[in-house]
């Protein structure tokens, strides 16, 4: 008996040696004198993360607090939130793909903005304030928003004796045309994730489908219009597997004489000076623009306390001062989330993009928190289809 | 008294170890089990509940089509794997053993696949493979092997093989070192007496080289079985799971499931079948161990 209490005793100590130890490491960060605000946003790259971090700088200044920024790649985003939400120690202030902001509301995790007397919707898009709305509640604001547009090589077009496509016979006449020897007519990125599903909304909505009913013989043609792409070798296989900067990197190659992509690629075109590209919207069936999807991040504020999430709402307005947007915007290449800005921008294409914004549609709309699955459902067929492996009407049919 | 010091000291000096096991590895895995057994929402992290739903989410599981592909994915692309893996990697460590110049530069540098982290590995296959700009088609197509190019890692019938082959690559130095070192532990006498006695190189390999290698080679595969079974990282770099599921193995599904999907509960449950078979193949190993190590 008395061995064996002392053995418990001896294991005990250890065990609490070694979680004050755990405890110590856990803690820490913070301190010093003016208040210290996390934010957490999916900038990792250097020089959009550094013109992130020097405009929160300079927005926690005026509010008075040090702004402790963390980025983490787009896709870990998610998982490190919900992590942060099981041990309570989500950021302040933290910026979040417009398309899960719904998903992370319905946990209670985040504060309605008009609790800090936010009334201000109209200067924004429509789209915009709708992806951060939940439940008639806005949740999410974004500093700045994107979408989607058809990229044309424009040497490569007038070689062809081609304009830019206005209807879907002209675009797959002209990416038919265009494409030959190591060159595809177009590239877009049919990718198993959520990327493929975004580069394909606008032309599932622009064919008049619906994710309410994926089995529509509207959605059928679209993914059929894909499809075709891909068998009739107009479009590379590898769509399969690229990303939307992988569609950029074969755009900017010479590989691609079209790309659907957003205005993100716009950065990395404007160091190419060989490359002369324009920029028009992505056609509808029979001509006229095509419902695009808004993509983008939004800030949303965390529940913490009352002080940290005061500030959060400080410095996030001074976020969405026109200045700060429209610096953002155009250092970035993302789009301001208010026309009254977006019209400031200097760049004509990134005002073609701007312009693209009114026929913006949520993803989320109108699935709300079940888009998630919608878009798996169409990533899913859209894979069986170009591959393949199914006709574009059985591999929609599974995704009821 | 003295005895009891003992003891105490004995299990002072077992407690970093165990207090490490507990934390690290018994509390997540008790952990994923529970989770498996809940509804387990993006809402559950938050507000930490999680109701109790019994086998629904291996129900659900076992219902989805996907599960099978991930089976049987899972099995050919750890049999694929391993099987040449080992044979390889036989092959080079008996060729090793013979004297010849460069030997040990040569040795040290099929170890570099082994230092190559797995992402940067899988890049690099990535564009090898590519389909329209990759150096295997590229060659293929110059020797009119192939006519048209290979689409690698884009067609379902190819894309797990293309993985497989990577694989494949990434885990011969392991095998190639556990089984040098196994063969080093060979009496030289043994194949000097069977010279004497009129036997080949090749009789000598069957009679004397793989019988006492046995012990070595059952551990080389029943590692190799559980590290395999559980690749992730060259799956996903190669082919994300596509094109079309098709290499979709058990850990990839798993994946998807808690991290896109977020339905954590499911991919707890099919983390947790995961998990079990690894334990069986553990179990065989740490009697094979037993075996080699006495």
């Amino acid at each position: 008996m008395f061995t064996w209490t002392r053995r418990s005793a001896a294991l005990a100590a250890a065990a609490c040696l070694a979680t004050s130890v755990v405890a110590c490491g856990g803690g820490g960060g913070g301190g010093g004198d003016a208040l210290v605000l996390s934010e957490l946003d999916p900038y990792t790259e250097k020089l959009d993360g550094q013109i992130t971090a020097n405009i929160l700088d300079r927005c926690g200044k005026r509010a008075g607090v040090t702004v402790d920024r963390q980025a983490v790649p787009g896709t870990e985003i998610v998982p490190q939130v919900l992590r942060q939400a099981s041990s309570r120690s989500l950021p302040s202030l933290l910026l979040l793909d417009n398309l899960y902001v719904q998903q992370i509301a319905e946990t209670g995790a985040l504060t309605p903005l008009d609790s800090y007397g936010f009334k201000d919707t109209d200067s924004y898009y429509e789209s915009a304030i709708s992806a951060g709305t939940y439940k008639n509640k806005l949740y999410g604001l974004p500093t700045a928003v994107d979408t989607l547009a058809l990229y044309y090589n424009k040497e490569m077009f007038s070689k062809a004796g081609l304009s830019p496509p206005k209807d879907w016979t002209e675009l797959t006449e002209a990416a038919q045309k265009l494409s030959g020897g190591s060159r595809y007519g177009i590239a877009f990125s049919a990718v198993a994730n959520e990327e493929g599903t975004f580069q394909f909304l606008p032309f599932f909505w622009g064919a008049g489908a619906e994710l309410t009913k994926p089995n529509s013989p509207e959605a059928v043609k679209a993914v059929d219009l894909w499809t075709k792409l891909v068998q009739g070798k107009a479009a590379s296989r590898s769509v399969l597997n690229w990303t939307q900067a992988d569609v950029t990197d074969q755009f900017i190659a010479g590989n691609a004489a079209m790309m659907v992509n957003g205005p993100w690629a716009l950065a990395e075109l404007k160091e190419q000076k060989d490359v002369e590209y324009g920029v028009v919207p992505i056609p509808a069936p029979d001509g006229g623009k095509a419902t695009v999807p808004l993509g983008g991040e939004v800030w949303v504020i965390p529940a913490t306390d009352d002080e940290q999430q005061q500030k959060a709402w400080q410095v996030l307005q001074c976020m969405n001062e026109p200045k700060n947007m429209l610096e953002w915007g155009e250092k970035t290449a993302h789009l301001p989330a208010t026309p009254e800005v977006a019209e400031q921008m200097s760049d004509p294409v990134m005002r073609s993009f701007a312009d693209a914004l009114p026929e913006t549609r949520p993803r989320t709309d109108p699935l709300g928190p079940r888009y998630p699955d919608a878009s798996k459902a169409l990533w899913t067929a859209l894979q069986a289809a170009i591959t393949g492996q199914a006709t574009p009407e059985e591999a929609l049919a599974n995704a009821q | 008294m003295a005895r009891t010091r003992e003891r105490i000291v004995r299990w002072l000096f077992l407690a970093p170890a165990i207090v490490y096991i507990v934390a690290f590895f018994c509390y997540p895995v008790v952990y994923n089990v529970r989770m498996g057994v809940t509804r387990y929402t993006v809402t559950s992290f938050y507000t930490g509940e999680a109701p109790f739903v019994g086998l629904a989410n291996y129900l659900s599981v076992a219902r989805d089509a996907l599960l099978d592909t991930a089976f049987i994915n899972t099995a050919i692309f750890t049999v694929g794997s391993i099987v040449p893996q080992f044979s390889i990697g036989l092959a080079l460590a008996v060729f090793f053993q013979r004297h010849f110049p460069l030997n040990r530069t040569l040795r040290a540098l099929l170890l570099l696949p082994w230092l190559l982290p797995l992402v940067v590995a899988g890049t690099v296959y990535r564009w090898i493979l590519d389909q329209d700009y990759g150096v295997v088609n590229q060659v293929l197509l110059q020797l009119h092997v192939i006519s048209e190019p290979v689409p690698w890692l884009t067609s379902p019938g190819w894309a797990l093989a293309s993985v497989i082959i990577a694989n494949i690559w990434a885990g011969i130095p392991f095998n190639l070192v556990v089984l040098y070192s196994g063969l080093e532990g060979i009496p030289r006498t043994l194949y000097e007496a069977a010279a004497v006695d009129g036997a080949r190189a090749w009789r000598q390999f069957w009679h004397i080289t793989l019988p006492l290698l046995r012990p070595v080679s059952a551990i080389a595969l029943m590692l190799g079985l559980i590290y395999t079974i559980k690749v992730f990282d060259i799956i996903m770099i190669l082919t994300n799971g596509g094109p079309a599921d098709s290499t979709q193995t058990l850990a990839t599904w798993a994946y998807f499931l808690s991290f896109i999907d977020l339905s954590f509960g499911k991919g707890a449950a099919v983390g947790n079948i995961l998990i079990l078979i690894t334990l069986v193949f553990a179990a065989f190993y740490l009697r094979s161990a037993r075996a080699a190590f006495r």
